[in-house]
């Protein structure tokens, strides 16, 4: 009996955990790329949301390696908002860059870029 | 039952009721909590899988640009996707357009058009390439290139 009471509360545990982990406020959201300009200092995506909540990219990276958004400061888009997303760095002129930007929520959006001027 | 020395315990009735209590009230908050998770990730899905369902139908393309010689541009645009679009946002040479005279969140019906009248963000020079993207309120794209 005690081995069916503690087997009972590691399954309930574990189920709450993976259920918890599901849905609500876990779910992603849903990013769209609008348009994006690259010159040799800055990155520009405008970003749209189109989910059903308030994103808030939080992260950036160029080819894989990390990258600091404009002032360090993170980018809040509303629901059916186009954000400004600018990412500082060193960029060449004629170079195609691979971007990531992520949420705090784990959303993502990938897109690639062309270093025009 | 009654037990030896200072020991003392509950009869395996009461035992057995108490397990059944507690074992019927974890599985009833295990129930509800299961139901309201599973029905808000259910929600979620369902929202992105209309979203990208109506994204698939949304069709549009840009017919005609006008363009009056200074900075003034009147973009002509025909839904011929299966629902109903609005054009949220115009983009020339990747900047966007801020200063909207007309057009812009104006529901255009299918098989409709719709002219967005609007300042372009970048000075317009004849003879050179623009590209000029359209996108909707569901976030579709429509990339032209237009020359003046």
């Amino acid at each position: 009996m005690v081995l069916a009471v503690a087997g009972g509360v590691v399954i309930y545990a574990y189920t709450m955990g993976y259920l918890g982990g599901l849905g609500g406020s876990n779910t992603p959201g849903t990013l769209s790329l609008d348009a994006a300009t690259c010159n040799t200092t800055h990155i520009v995506a405008y970003v749209r949301n189109i989910g059903s909540k308030v994103v808030n990219v939080s992260a950036a990276y160029v080819n894989n390696a990390p990258a600091t958004l404009y002032r360090n400061q993170d980018v809040r888009i509303a629901v059916g908002s186009v954000g400004t997303v600018i990412i500082n760095g060193t960029y060449t002129v004629g170079a195609t860059y691979q971007v990531r930007l992520v949420c705090d929520d784990n959303t993502r959006l990938d897109f690639s870029v062309k270093c025009e001027s | 039952m009654r037990l030896s020395g200072e020991c003392r315990g509950v009869s395996e009735v009461i035992a057995s009721l108490v397990m059944l209590l507690v074992v019927s009230l974890l599985g009833t908050t295990l129930y509800a909590y299961s139901q309201t998770t599973l029905n808000s990730l259910q929600e979620s899905f369902q929202y992105s899988l209309t979203l990208e369902e109506e994204r698939v139908k949304e069709k549009f393309r840009v017919l005609a640009v006008w363009w009056d010689g200074s900075d003034l541009l009147n973009i002509t645009i025909l839904n011929y996707g299966k629902v109903d679009i609005s054009v949220d946002a115009i983009y020339i040479d990747n900047k966007p357009a801020t200063r909207f005279l007309s057009g812009r969140g104006e529901t255009v019906y299918t098989l409709k058009l719709v002219h967005v009248k609007l300042t372009s963000p970048v000075a317009i020079v004849e003879g050179r390439g623009y590209d000029i993207v359209v996108v909707s309120e569901r976030g579709v794209r429509c990339e032209y290139l237009w020359t003046p």
